[in-house]
């Protein structure tokens, strides 16, 4: 018996799922575009089908957010006031030393954090910028030059290629912090990939702020 | 660089009257459909017609008012069609590889190939390729079909002044340096036009009143941000190898402190959390203590 917190519902980890499966597979499709050779080797038949679900997933990677928070907008206002927070001690104190606590972490103690650490909020900001600019770029990249400016062309595919390279350095960090690559995040994965509940223990560690305050009130708090 | 078997045209503007005829024949060969409604076709505010290139019009003549010198007639005529760059950018950028160089140094779009990304559209200097109707990139591909029956291209067939010729590349630029030595007298601006512009074009031009007037950009360049994007994936692969090495570094240094977790509790009556059954201190220094570490090092705090 171990005592469990509820972090997210369901169809934030559906919609996480979704995107997760949407963006690698753009990230994979996206690659025969962003580096002509790549294209080549695959053969015009393959790239004619990487191209398409390139389309299929861009339009998917657009319309999950929105789909996803139009069904539960409680994430949205929730995300949102998370994303904004103030910034106490405790964060900037987090921020200070993260660097260290990455290569070092039996070194350091660290502060206690709100239900998103303050690392992971700069984290956030970055993708909802780089998500937004890769939508757009992308969207008018299909649309393509004679219905939009060339100029206009030539700096969302500049845009597009940036934005891809962001968000290739955002999702191996993602990927090893997240998916519990990182030993002291190991079982971390399944409060996006499984049943959304972390241990009591793990939550303090985590977002010791987040895990006092669910385990007051005990609403999320379950023992299995 | 331009290689020696290389087959150009040479357009001579001293010569081209504006009769349009090799646009007309450059659609009439290559079966390329002209807009019937009234009024389909924007005025240009000259004699051009239409105002501009697209999928479905591969060539057109520019006329433009210039200052005349005397005895001359001031118009300045231009050749608006691919002038098969040697460094063509279309080339070097195309993902599929449907824009590729012939062997005779034409730069033609295979639309069996052509995946409709637009990226050529974006990295011509000279603006050429368009969307076609069928969402694929279009470009005069220098009539490869009758090049192969020894003809040459539509529009130098139907050339009625001699405007437009057709050969090996340096027969051609010898012919427009002949020409351009022998108006300078009335056109002092004079200019032989495409023997080193992109590497060495596939289009020679004698423009008598500078590149510019006839509509060509003196110094043709590859837009910069498509010269920049050239560097993203190499940098992108330095990149991800360095990460490789960051999170590598990061993993090694992290194995054995999943000690941590497991020792935190919360007793919910007084507030108070625990690490290792003693009551956390908020203000505890972030670096452990020594006798921390020590214990870490040993294992101690592994359940």
């Amino acid at each position: 018996m171990a005592t469990y917190i509820k972090r997210h519902d369901f169809w934030a980890r559906l919609a996480h799922w979704a995107y997760a499966v949407c963006g690698v597979s753009l990230m994979l499709t996206g690659l025969c575009l962003f580096v002509p050779g790549a294209g080549k080797a695959l053969g015009i038949d393959a790239l004619r089908v990487t191209t398409l679900l390139h389309r299929v997933f861009g339009a998917a990677f657009v319309a999950i957010p929105l789909l996803s928070y139009a069904i539960a907008p409680q994430n949205l206002v929730h995300s949102m006031k998370n994303l904004f927070r103030k910034w106490d001690d405790d964060d900037k104190v987090f921020m200070k030393y993260f660097f260290a606590y990455l290569f070092n972490p039996k070194k350091y103690h660290m502060p206690k954090q709100h239900f998103v650490k303050s690392g992971q909020r700069i984290s956030d900001m970055v993708m909802y910028f780089l998500i937004l600019v890769i939508a757009i770029t992308g969207i008018l990249l299909w649309v393509g030059p004679g219905t939009i400016p060339l100029w206009l062309f030539q700096l969302s595919k500049f845009g597009h290629d940036l934005a891809f390279f962001g968000m290739g350095v955002e999702f191996v960090l993602h990927l090893y912090l997240g998916a519990g690559m990182f030993q002291p995040y190991r079982r971390l994965p399944r409060v996006m990939f499984g049943d959304g509940y972390v241990l009591e223990a793990d939550a303090l560690y985590h977002w010791g702020h987040w895990a006092e305050e669910e385990l007051t009130s005990g609403e999320n708090v379950v023992v299995k | 660089m331009a290689m020696a078997n290389e087959i150009a045209i040479l357009f001579d503007a001293s010569k081209c009257s504006g009769c349009k005829g090799c646009q007309v024949n450059c659609k009439q060969w290559n079966q390329l459909p002209a807009p019937l409604d009234y009024s389909k076709t924007p005025f240009s505010g000259s004699l051009e017609n239409p105002i501009q290139n697209d999928g479905d019009t591969w060539l057109r003549i520019r006329i433009a008012d210039v200052e005349p010198s005397p005895g001359t007639v001031g118009i300045a005529m231009g050749r608006d069609a691919c002038k098969h760059c040697a460094e063509a950018p279309c080339v070097s950028i195309c993902p599929s590889g449907a824009c590729h160089k012939e062997d005779n140094g034409s730069t033609v779009i295979d639309a069996g190939k052509c995946i409709g990304c637009k990226y050529c559209v974006a990295a011509c200097p000279f603006k050429v390729p368009h969307s076609g109707r069928d969402g694929k990139s279009k470009k005069c591909w220098l009539c490869q079909d009758r090049l192969q029956n020894d003809r040459a291209p539509a529009c130098v067939s139907t050339c009625p002044t001699g405007a437009l010729q057709f050969g090996s590349r340096d027969e051609m630029v010898t012919a427009a340096k002949e020409r351009a030595a022998a108006i300078k007298d009335r056109f002092p601006s004079a200019v032989v036009y495409g023997i080193d512009e992109m590497g060495g074009l596939g289009v020679i031009s004698v423009l008598p009143h500078g590149a510019e007037a006839h509509g060509e950009p003196k110094d043709p360049q590859v837009p910069l941000l498509t010269k920049v994007e050239r560097y993203i994936p190499p940098i992108m692969g330095i990149g991800a190898l360095g990460m490789l090495g960051v999170t590598l570094a990061s993993f090694m240094g992290g194995r054995g402190s999943s000690y941590d977790a497991d020792q935190y509790r919360f007793d919910p009556k007084t507030g108070v959390s625990y690490d290792n059954d003693k009551p956390m201190d908020p203000d505890a220094p972030v670096e452990r203590a020594a006798s921390d570490k020590k214990k870490a090092a040993s294992g101690k705090g592994e359940k």
